[in-house]
């Protein structure tokens, strides 16, 4: 199942500081809120670039939890909410790390920008989405900080 | 009783058909067909890793059968995925187990490893009848400095990647054959051949895994 379906706008803002989300619990500010910049390459190359990239990302699963057996059925279940949950975090993370793999070996460089920029870059369809980060990432001077890979 | 003569025979054709992983080298080559061998360092110590191959389209950029190649299937006797490793090898030595896998002649991409898909840049080649085809050797690791081999203990990720062993990618580098590689008693007069790498570009990432890019083919530095 992908994270991402056509239309799943919802959805798609989980992983969309299209860096984190995920991380958001566990860095700075900086790290929060994320694109990918490549000025020299070409409109239509950035938007294959994006699609190819979420659509690889998008099918990342993460391992499965071991079994755990109890008898007791309200702790089976808490312990099935808890897995559940723990998945979830690490199925953002896995998308998170793949998809930058994936912007930085095609050449791509990470900035940071704000929350505010972010909800604006990351809100709507992945159509309008895609045209937003595209701009971002032919801007020449990209405006934020230089983040690693 | 025809249920059960129908079970068997599927269980016997999919016996025929499979790839077979060989635990001693055989003393002759089946005409019809086709032999991988490859050498796999170890991941860590005592832990060994798997190779997936699978057949690939060229043209299409991907697994025979799925995604962009979904309309170019392989026949249905032939191989699919192949899994090798780690066990059931015809060699071991010095932290590099040697596996010898008979397959349906064909073209291959080396797919992944145990948690990475290599489908943004692998190597393809192809496996003919009558003969092996040699992988040479490769080693595959986690991108976080942990691994014994120096081709890939000097690669790490980002901070926070490395913080969640889950979302470490590995790297993989492939070394061609070369004369110093080894080979198993008794297969030094089995025909044999290196395997003629090409670039892959890409192929979809069809078993869900981390992405990464294979290493320059014969990086070791």
């Amino acid at each position: 199942m992908k994270i991402w379906g056509s239309g799943a706008i919802a959805l798609a803002m989980l992983p969309l500081s299209f860096s984190t989300a995920a991380s958001a619990q566990d860095n700075s500010d900086d790290d929060k809120y994320t694109f990918f910049s490549q000025p020299t390459a070409t409109r239509q190359q950035v938007l294959a670039d994006l699609d190819e990239c979420r659509d690889l990302a998008s099918t990342v699963r993460p391992p499965q939890p071991g079994y755990v057996y109890t008898p007791n059925v309200a702790a089976a279940a808490a312990t099935g909410v808890l897995q559940g949950l723990m998945k979830g975090a690490q199925r953002r993370h896995m998308f998170d790390a793949a998809l930058r793999k994936c912007m930085s070996v095609k050449g791509y460089t990470r900035y940071s920008m704000s929350k505010e920029e972010a909800k604006i870059a990351y809100s709507g369809s992945w159509k309008d989405m895609r045209e937003r980060l595209t701009d971002r990432a032919l801007a020449p001077t990209p405006a934020g900080t230089r983040m690693e890979p | 009783m025809k249920a059960f003569c129908f079970a068997a025979l599927v269980l016997l054709a999919n016996v025929a058909t499979a790839a077979t992983v060989m635990k001693v080298a055989p003393s002759a080559l089946s005409p019809t067909s086709s032999y991988i061998l490859v050498r796999l360092g170890e991941r860590a110590p005592g832990v060994w890793n798997t190779l997936t191959i699978a057949p690939y389209d060229a043209a299409l950029e991907d697994i025979r059968g799925k995604g962009r190649a979904k309309n170019n299937p392989v026949a249905k006797e032939a191989d699919r995925s192949i899994v090798i490793g780690p066990k059931s090898f015809v060699g071991e030595s010095e932290h590099v187990r040697t596996y010898l896998v008979a397959v349906t002649p064909g073209h291959y991409v080396i797919q992944g490893g145990p948690t990475t898909c290599f489908c943004l840049g692998s190597y393809q080649f192809d496996v003919a009848a009558g003969r092996i085809t040699d992988m040479g050797t490769i080693y595959l690791g986690p991108e976080n400095g942990t691994s014994p081999w120096a081709a890939l203990k000097r690669l790490h990720s980002t901070a926070d990647i490395e913080e969640r062993g889950y979302t470490v990618a590995e790297a993989m580098a492939v070394l061609p054959w070369r004369d110093t590689m080894g080979l198993p008693a008794g297969m030094a007069g089995l025909a044999r051949e290196p395997a003629r790498y090409a670039a892959a570009t890409r192929f979809g990432n069809h078993d869900g895994q981390l992405l990464n890019r294979a290493l320059p083919l014969g990086d070791a530095r």
